[in-house]
């Protein structure tokens, strides 16, 4: 295995751009036996998840089983293509390579004032929140669909951001932005370096070197994919065509001269940077400053407000006892009070005593109103919610198992839904988009909220939404 | 007269040349064409007409009344190309003619009847003229093209005052709305046999029952809706003519005549801040022959002796050189298409008008030699070297102005990328070079060995998968210089690995 890496690799997320999906990018990258991938999409990490869940399979599973595929129209004509890896590698090789394989996650920042495109990896968990809000900021500026961004929305924060310039033509035009980037992000400023063999790439990778002296920022081998393999330029340039709304006869020089944006071997990239080999050898002190990883991506709850002095989970065990007194009058059966008990404890070892605080909130506005409401799903069986009142199932009457259906198995958020009367089902919406403005309800830009609202407000029963 | 005056005209049989019908006199002549798979009989002389026979009938059942029949078989192309004939003699009548199948012409002759002395003076010289010619033939005029068209095919009514269009026509069968043959048996079933019939219905009715053909061929027919006319050719923009009550041969007559012609339609162009980019003059000779000779100028233009002149280049080059026959009697000159051209001031150097005598040469060029024959370089947009430029007809180029394309981008201070001029085809040359894909070391071409000092690349061009053959090979190209400074541009075709043969190369150009 090589150290090489492809560090500015786009995928078709990069929208008419891009040719290969991030999986065929990730195995290719994976069986040239390159140390990792670096994903960038313009304007975008949409393409980084597939591309993180693709290296998760392989990591899990190997190779991808065969591709059933349809031959012919009848019933049953089918074969069974295998992906060619399998002909080099078994599962296991993969399987180990996969695990040492490192997924570089990011975006490729395109301006519109005619700065250079800026290739952004995350450093750490708060270089991915910046980078992400700074997408925010483009797509909010734009119509749907597009991002508007400056290269001073990037220089206002450049902080846990490692950024590779990437010019375009000739170097001579962006040296003085690339110097207002290093002065604002010493030491996280790569000058990308191409060879895709236009007949004056050395001349331009000795100027390319000189600039990027002057402004003190490492050179960096790349080599802008935007396929893995070279027989995807035919799908790449018939993208083009659709992206610029031209035929393929007329196209001319909107299309790529060659086939050299593919993911390369890394004999091949060394042979291509041989004029400039620190080059190469900087990739590695690239990857070893990224300590990001998706996985390290938790759903982060918005706060929920808890009197002072509590934490959210002794509120929520406050509250339910308080509650249990008051629904078994006083009296809690001993059966409930130990279901009660081990409800808790698996609700504080979830950490999601906050999300049954936001329910009963809503349900507790929805009885002040005097709107009529009523809990399901599967949490929502639990003694925790009917002590609460979010749900008028006694679950001591009805001996309903609350852990069956929130484990730690399950690995996902409890299903609580709470139906309202739905003539005055607004008002709770309402109530919703006043407690949290952020969220903005129409937006759904960024806030994790919307997507916990719906959630609650996904089985309402009226069957409106 | 504002009037919307439509005339048809239906001459028939159209391919009995002038004269045959005496000829024929002893036997009736039919012509008859296969219609699925049976011989029917296409149209009818006069004599067979009297003797019962109509368009339509089998030939078998003809033959059994008529034994000594004579028939031809049917030539459509012919007809078509006479009918087309017949329609380019119209043009003398007005510029909007349409063809009118089968067999039909539609003349629009709205404002122009007056240059004839009036409507019924102009059907009767168009019938003289024709009928002299040796056609049969018909003609109405009415106040909309349908009407026209009914009458002529169904009733003969020579001429229909405006606003009488719709009593004239309430008397028709329900053939003459032009409707499909479905729709006539269903409505012959129903007991609707006439227009008049249909006219007094509701028509929704009629729109549900049989569509909104019906309807709308019934609003046409009846004049209460104008259908569009498409005529034949582009109407000018603007046109200028002269008649002669005694027709004109002598060449110096038809100059003369052109001459003045030019200086009107100048006068109107400018009037309307435009110069034409194409004109036509028309000769129509006696016999019904017109001649039409077109110009066509790189800018927009309404100099009338610029005008004259391509005209002059054009005739004197003609391979088919002006015939008048018998002399021209109607000359007209006109402006199918015309751009702005504001009155521009000439700059005091006089170098503005550089550019305009490059395009003036160029228009008599064209004339004189042909449009396609005078072409420039145009630069296209393709990366293969062979096709980054393209020969181009300098008239057509300025009239259809295609997507500026400029030339790859380079730095002030680079040395040229590529060649001013390629070699077609790329020579070969036996060259070293390190394998997979450095540049040539030495290379020998023309019995000559050139040792490479300095080379730089590759620019690697691939194919164009959706124009090239399967087989197309990958180019690197190199430029490079030898010992004695020679520089030229390598290209190595195909790839190491990629092909089965080994890469071989070419020299494409010389660098200066």
């Amino acid at each position: 295995m090589s150290a090489y890496t492809e560090l500015v690799a786009a995928t078709n997320f990069s929208f008419l751009r891009g040719a290969s999906h991030p999986r065929d990018m990730v195995l290719t990258a994976l069986l040239l036996g390159h140390a990792g991938l670096g994903v960038a999409d313009r304007n975008s990490v949409a393409g980084v998840a597939r591309a993180w869940t693709a290296l998760k399979d392989l990591r899990a599973d190997g190779l991808p089983p065969a591709e059933k595929v349809r031959q012919g129209g009848g019933p049953g004509e089918f074969v069974w293509v295998e992906s060619e890896a399998a002909q080099t590698l078994d599962s296991k090789a993969v399987k180990e390579r996969a695990n040492a394989f490192r997924l570089l996650v990011g975006a490729r920042l395109v301006f519109m004032d005619g700065a250079p495109d800026v290739v952004v990896y995350p450093e750490h968990r708060s270089g991915w929140g910046r980078l992400c809000r700074l997408l925010t900021l483009g797509a909010r500026r734009a119509k749907k669909g597009a991002c508007e961004l400056v290269l001073d929305d990037l220089l206002e924060d450049p902080h846990g951001l490692l950024m590779i310039v990437m010019p375009e033509g000739d170097p001579g035009g962006m040296e003085g932005r690339l110097q207002r980037l290093a002065r604002r992000a010493p030491g996280a400023v790569w000058l990308g370096a191409t060879m895709h063999r236009r007949g004056d790439d050395r001349r331009r990778l000795g100027r390319l070197r000189e600039a990027a002296q002057r402004a003190g920022v490492p050179l960096l081998a790349v080599n802008d994919a935007l396929y893995h393999a070279p027989s995807e330029r035919d799908l790449q340039d018939v993208l083009s065509c659709i992206r610029e709304g031209v035929t393929m006869e007329t196209a001319g020089r909107l299309l790529e001269a060659n086939a050299e944006r593919h993911l390369k071997p890394a004999e091949e990239m060394e042979r291509l940077f041989r004029d400039a080999p620190e080059a190469v050898e900087e990739i590695k002190a690239f990857m070893d400053r990224v300590e990001f990883d998706l996985g390290q991506l938790r759903y982060e709850y918005p706060e929920e407000p808890t009197p002072p002095g509590y934490t959210p989970q002794a509120y929520l065990e406050e509250l339910t006892w308080r509650r249990a007194q008051w629904r078994y009058a006083g009296e809690v059966p001993e059966k409930v009070r130990g279901v009660l008990e081990d409800e808790l404890r698996l609700i504080d070892k979830l950490n999601y005593a906050p999300y049954f605080l936001t329910i009963y909130d809503i349900v507790r506005v929805a009885e002040d109103k005097g709107i009529l409401c009523q809990g399901r799903g599967s949490a929502a069986n639990s003694a925790v919610c009917y002590a609460l009142g979010i749900t008028a199932v006694d679950p001591a009457a009805h001996d309903l198992l609350f852990a069956r259906f929130i484990s730690e198995e399950r690995r996902e958020p409890p299903d609580i839904d709470v139906d309202f009367e739905h003539e005055r089902r607004e008002e709770i919406i309402q109530h919703i988009y006043e407690r949290w403005p952020s969220s903005g309800g129409h937006s759904g830009h960024g806030d994790p909220l919307p997507s916990q609202i719906r959630h609650s407000r996904g089985g309402q029963g009226s069957g409106t939404d | 007269m504002m009037r919307n005056q439509k005339q048809q005209e239906a001459p028939e049989p159209p391919p009995a040349a002038p004269g045959n019908e005496s000829a024929g006199e002893a036997a009736p002549l039919v012509i008859a064409d296969k219609v699925k798979g049976a011989l029917r009989l296409a149209a009818v002389s006069p004599q067979a007409g009297r003797l019962g026979l109509t368009p339509g009938m089998a030939l078998a059942d003809a033959r059994a009344r008529i034994p000594h029949l004579r028939v031809r078989p049917l030539d459509a192309p012919s007809d078509q190309a006479l009918i087309e004939r017949i329609a380019e003699d119209c043009d003398r009548f007005t510029p909007v003619v349409a063809l009118d199948p089968p067999h039909g012409l539609m003349l629009e002759i709205t404002g122009c009847a007056h240059l004839f002395g009036g409507e019924g003076e102009l059907r009767k010289q168009l019938l003289l003229r024709y009928r002299k010619a040796g056609f049969h033939i018909h003609a109405s005029i009415a106040g909309a093209p349908d009407t026209a068209r009914a009458l002529v095919r169904f009733s003969r009514t020579p001429y229909v005052r405006p606003g009488e269009d719709e009593a004239a026509v309430r008397p028709l069968p329900i053939a003459a709305l032009d409707i499909p043959d479905t729709t006539r048996t269903a409505l012959s079933r129903a007991g609707l046999k006439i227009i008049a019939d249909l006219a007094d219905r509701a028509q929704v009715p009629l729109a549900e029952r049989f569509g909104q053909v019906l309807p709308l061929k019934l609003r046409r027919t009846l004049a209460r809706e104008i259908a569009p006319v498409h005529p034949r050719r582009i109407v000018p923009i603007c046109a200028a003519e002269r008649r002669f009550a005694e027709p004109i041969a002598a060449s110096a007559d038809i100059d003369a005549t052109l001459a003045d012609l030019a200086r009107q339609v100048a006068d109107r162009l400018s009037e309307r801040r435009e110069g034409g980019r194409a004109f036509e003059a028309s000769f129509f000779r006696t016999d019904g022959v017109v001649r039409r000779i077109s110009v066509e100028t790189g800018r927009a233009n309404r100099d009338p002796r610029a005008l004259l002149r391509l005209f002059h280049e054009r005739m004197e080059t003609l391979a088919d050189p002006l015939d008048p026959g018998f002399g021209f009697d109607l000359i007209r000159l006109s402006v199918p298409s015309a751009d702005t051209l504001e009155t521009t001031q000439v700059s005091l150097d006089g170098a503005a008008n550089m550019k305009h005598a490059l395009a003036d040469l160029s228009d008599r060029l064209s004339a004189r030699l042909g449009p396609r024959r005078v072409a420039h370089f145009a630069y296209a947009d393709s990366h293969i070297p062979e096709r980054a430029q393209r020969y181009a007809p300098t008239l057509a180029a300025s009239l259809r102005p295609t997507r500026v394309c400029a030339r790859p981008r380079s730095d002030p201070g680079d040395p040229p990328l590529r060649p001013s001029q390629i070699f077609d085809p790329p020579r070969y040359v036996s060259a070293f070079a390190e394998v997979p894909d450095g540049a040539p070391i030495k290379f020998g071409w023309r019995r000559v060995s050139h040792i490479i000092a300095h080379s730089e690349g590759p620019e690697r061009i691939a194919p164009e998968w959706f124009r090239d053959p399967d087989d197309a090979q990958t180019r690197d190209y190199y430029r490079v210089e030898d010992r004695h400074g020679r520089r030229f541009w390598l290209f190595r075709a195909g790839l190491y690995g990629e092909s089965a043969t080994i890469p071989r190369w070419y020299v494409h150009g010389m660098l200066a």
